[in-house]
């Protein structure tokens, strides 16, 4: 340490003297400086405008961890329309819905989807998007699903409305459910499976829950791990003619 | 009109019944009785069960200590599929746990299963429909009396589009007797398909099965690919030979395998392998996510081979998945490890330099060749007068007889080196002017190999080395002093060429792929052999009484050391079949027979009038330039893509990459692309042969006008490596795309090449 800092403190000091012994010398550098400063935020303003404009463009075709996520606009039961760049600034989940899916039921009954949202504070702090990509889902059947389930669910979100799969194709959807958790920057932060107990054998407060684990991680600013893991359920009933 | 509906009804009907008798009569076979607790329905759908489970047990009693197979037969409704043991890309894997009094389970065996191409194929699953038998062999307790209970445990999901979850507990009980008798059920067939349908060791199923990975260890965020080759055997006529199907035409039907936390795997291509006469080519294509994970995996799943009749031929794969540093995972590596260890020798054969032979043991040799050379009958009546003379003459002297020893010595070792210089000239002018004196290069080969044929002849007597007889008296008859015993050396050299010559050929011949100072070693060595009997006869006086009388035993010495030569001359042989295969093997002997040939002749006239021997030299002479010129042509053969068959002819001009030669063509406006290639490199080979050299792909080379370079990795080159690596990748292959417009910036095409994706590439790169 001490013998690399020698010649550093040398070099100050000489700088020191010579910038206090010349002042013609001084402004000279000064301008100079100033100069480089200009040019060097010119070029970094350059550097960052187009990025952000490329970025804006070019998310990736499938998710990508680490990656902005797909974009894409769908319209829910009720035929509000949702568009996934537009909850920028929010933290996002997405879960690949099906109303008969046995795996779906068990985990609406356990609450599941409910106490995440109650962990990270409520539909106000956290945006939960429900997509239903099965091929013969209609928004009447949502809604009957919706009275159906009322007394169960503590929080009422949007089912979105896919049935012709496309935006379930974008995602590489395979299961019901399959969870995808974007943070407020619109950068994929993991994907996968709800949790770590497939046939829900273990008690609810004993499993690894993925998605809560995704956004504890993202909430502390830490590295989300694991960002992926297999996703399990029904496979998603796709438009096979489309 | 209502007529000709009565009319087609009662031809419906005809039809139906005419179909439906024969589907009665194809259903599956009578399923089993089981007792009550060994059943089970359930997988409810608007109130039908879906799934039926039966534990069955392949016996009706058996003897304590005898392993007996026990099973839950799972019933489906049609169209209806449970999953393996690793669902795939989705669905729910089926669980099964054995359980039993008095007798311990053996690890659930699980026949080979069907792919469901779910969701439109996007989605791909492992599983099982109509039935389906999970058994395992329970070994009953040695001290089991009266009965063994034996449970089942079964957790599942059952899907057709929807998919409901099925759990049971089954169980019944196995009577203890003294013998073991069959099932009287009807279990016994259904045992006996699911144990064939069981998946083995590629030692059982005879195919030779090998899983290379193209970087090792996988690490966080990688992308890499798997290669699996499965070896029915190689050549046509190869005894076991396993003759396997062509590989299914859905890539993903060839292979299931068990996930692998924080890995996806994608199974990318299925061909037919492109050397093996009967052969799968397996490439998966895998991403790591970027997640912790815990140290080295398997890779574990079955080929679904199929033999020539369709027949399952189900194979195990288990092999390391590397995700740490290790010895085994660099041997796993393609290119690296022992696959190209075992294929890189044909394109790399050993050099004498590089040789196991140690130079010490060269060394060996050469002094033995140069003592044995006194045997020859040209030398040794010459030696045996000489050391006679010799003897009686200096006997009074000692001092004078050691002197006389070392200058002969001198003598011989002198003439040697200066053979030695001349080889190594000759080697150097060579290498000037461009011959390959490598035992890589074939033409070399095919020259020591004539050496060697031509002097076997020789010595076997065909035809005679001869020297000008005046020209040795002159030598002999010089003064005596010690400038004559040099001279004398000198002149044992010169007098043993006759029958010297085939192996001081044979020296110089290997001699040339060596670097200089082993040359000049070598011959220096190989004098002092030469020299070794005689000063040892002469420093030891009597030892001259051991030394055996000349005679006919002389002649037969030097044929059977024509043999030897032949011997070497096979070494030869298998060198250029590694090189140029079975035809550049034929070739080359073809070869030999003519220089065999033209010895033959120019012996038949050598001791004839001299009109006849310049005549007999001279048809000799053409008789292997003639052959030389058309059987000597090993370059096309060993640049040929195809190691064994140069007829392979190739549809593609292809032309030898260099940075200045594309930028030549980029200059001349037409779109350039490079092949990095290898010859070990399965995955390019498929490219080369499945896409690049399929007829639409040739027609739009020449459609677009696309210059095709190829860069052979096969030996290593630092220009090439340097280029992979300037794309980030560290193998082969890789495909580069550059436009006359963008010279600096090419495409990547990806490694797994698709005709489409090429023509149109080409498409968009054409100008």
């Amino acid at each position: 340490m001490k013998s690399r800092t020698w010649p550093i403190l040398l070099a100050f000091i000489a700088t020191g003297v010579l910038v206090s012994a010349c002042d013609d010398e001084q402004a000279e550098a000064e301008a100079e400086a100033e100069e480089a400063i200009e040019e060097l935020t010119e070029i970094l303003e350059q550097d960052e405008n187009p990025d952000d404009e490329e970025a804006a463009a070019e998310a990736p075709d499938e998710p990508v961890i680490g990656e902005l996520a797909p974009d894409f606009t769908l319209v829910d039961e009720q035929g509000e329309s949702h568009t996934l760049s537009d909850y920028r600034g929010q933290t996002v989940v997405l879960e690949w819905f099906n109303i008969p899916c046995p795996y779906v039921v068990r985990h609406y009954e356990e609450q599941t989807f409910g106490n995440i949202i109650d962990e990270f504070g409520g539909l106000d702090e956290l945006t939960w998007l429900a997509v239903d990509t099965t091929w013969d889902n209609t928004p009447e059947d949502t809604l009957e699903w919706k009275e159906e389930t009322a007394d169960i669910r503590d929080y009422d979100y949007p089912v979105l409305q896919d049935p012709d799969g496309e935006v379930g194709r974008l995602y590489n959807a395979r299961t019901t459910p399959h969870m995808f958790v974007i943070d407020e920057e619109g950068i994929l932060q993991y994907m996968g499976g709800i949790d770590d107990d497939p046939r829900g054998r273990e008690d609810v407060e004993d499993r690894q829950n993925y998605v809560a684990q995704a956004l504890t991680a993202i909430t502390a600013g830490e590295t989300v791990d694991p960002s992926e893991a297999e996703p399990y359920g029904c496979t998603v009933k796709y438009d096979e003619d489309s | 009109m209502i007529r000709v509906s009565y009319l087609c009804a009662a031809i419906c009907a005809l039809w139906l019944s005419a179909i439906a008798i024969p589907a009665g009569a194809a259903t599956p076979p009578e399923l089993p009785d089981v007792p009550d607790g060994a059943f089970a329905e359930d997988a409810y759908d608007d109130g039908e069960p879906r799934v039926a489970k039966r534990l069955l047990v392949n016996a009706d009693s058996v003897r304590a200590g005898d392993t007996v197979e026990a099973g839950v037969l799972f019933e489906m409704d049609p169209g209806w599929h449970i999953y393996w043991r690793d669902a795939g890309q989705g669905g729910m894997s089926t669980e099964v746990i054995f359980d039993a009094s008095s007798a311990a389970p053996g690890p659930v065996m699980w026949p080979e299963p069907t792919v469901y191409h779910e969701a439109g194929g996007s989605i791909i699953t492992f599983g099982y429909g109509d039935t389906a038998l999970l058994f395992a062999e329970f070994e009953i307790d040695d001290d089991a009396q009266h009965e063994v209970q034996i449970s089942a445990d079964v957790d599942y999901l059952v899907c057709e589009v929807d998919c409901i979850p099925g759990r049971a507990a089954l169980t019944r009980t196995l009577r203890i007797a003294d013998e073991t008798t069959a099932a009287n059920d009807g279990s016994r067939k259904f045992f006996e398909e699911a144990i064939a349908a069981v998946p083995r060791p590629p030692e059982q199923t005879g195919v030779d099965v090998e899983v290379r990975y193209s970087h090792a260890p996988i690490e966080e965020s990688d992308q890499f690919r798997v290669e699996i080759t499965a070896i029915g055997c190689m050549e046509t006529d190869e005894p076991d030979c396993v003759e396997l199907d062509a590989p299914p035409t859905e890539p993903a039907d060839a292979l299931v395998y068990d996930r692998i936390d924080t890995i996806s795997f994608d199974v990318a291509r299925a061909s037919p392998h492109p050397d093996a006469h009967s052969g799968w080519f397996i490439e998966v294509s895998g991403r790591a996510s970027r997640d912790s994970f815990d140290g080295d995996r398997r890779f574990r799943g079955v080929l679904r081979l199929r033999d020539a009749d369709g027949q399952p031929l189900p194979t195990a794969v288990d092999e390391l998945f590397p995700r740490t540093e290790s010895q085994q995972a660099k041997a796993l590596v393609l290119g690296d490890g022992h696959a190209v260890a075992d294929e890189a020798s044909p394109q790399e054969p050993t050099t004498p330099a590089q040789s196991p032979l140690s130079l010490g043991y060269i060394l060996l040799l050469a002094f033995l060749g140069g003592a044995l050379l006194n045997l020859m009958p040209c030398v040794f009546p010459v030696l045996a007068i000489k050391v006679f003379a010799f003897v009686n003459l200096a006997h009074e002297e000692r001092q004078s007889v050691y002197a006389h020893s070392a200058t002969y010595t001198a003598g011989i070792v002198a003439s040697m080196l200066v053979l030695a210089a001349a080889v190594i000239a000759l080697q150097m002018v060579g290498t000037q002017v461009g011959w390959g004196f490598q035992f890589q290069e074939p033409g070399f080969i095919a020259a020591v190999g004539a050496v060697l044929v031509i002097f076997a002849l020789n010595l076997f007597g065909v035809f005679e080395v001869t020297l000008d007889p005046g020209k040795l008296q002159q030598v002999a008859d010089a003064p005596a002093s010690h400038r004559r015993s040099f001279g004398e050396g000198v002149l044992a050299v010169v007098l043993a060429t006759p029958c010297s010559a085939p192996f001081l050929g044979t020296a110089v011949g290997f001699a040339l792929a060596s670097p200089p100072w082993i040359i000049a070693l070598t011959f220096t060595v190989l004098g002092l052999g030469l020299a070794a009997p005689f000063v040892l006869l002469t420093l030891v006086p009597g030892a001259a009484r051991f030394l055996p009388k000349p005679g006919p035993w002389m002649a037969h010495f030097k044929q059977l050391l024509g043999f030897a030569l032949l011997a070497t001359a096979i070494w030869l042989v298998w060198l250029i079949g590694q090189m140029a295969g079975t035809a550049g093997i034929t070739r080359l002997l073809i070869f030999l027979l003519s220089c065999g040939l033209a010895a033959w002749i120019f012996g038949l006239l050598q001791f004839r009038s001299t009109r006849a021997r310049r005549l007999g030299l001279a048809f000799a002479l053409a008789i292997v330039v003639l052959s030389g010129v058309f059987t000597l042509q090993f370059d096309d053969v060993s640049t040929s893509k195809a190691t064994t068959d140069d007829t392979d002819d190739t549809v593609i001009a292809w032309i030898e990459w260099s940075e200045e030669a594309v930028q030549a063509e980029l200059d001349a406006g037409r779109p350039v692309f490079v092949d990095f290639t290898a010859d070990w490199c399965i995955t390019c080979k498929v490219n080369e042969a499945n896409v690049l050299e399929h007829r639409r792909v040739v027609d739009a080379i020449d459609k677009y006008d696309v210059a095709m370079f190829m860069a052979d990795w096969t030996r290593r080159d630092d220009h090439i490596r340097a280029k992979l690596a300037e794309f980030g990748k560290a193998g082969v292959p890789m495909y580069l795309l550059y436009t006359p417009d963008a010279p600096n910036d090419p495409d990547v095409l990806p490694e797994l090449l698709t005709r489409d994706m090429v023509i149109d590439a080409f498409q968009e790169a054409a100008p």
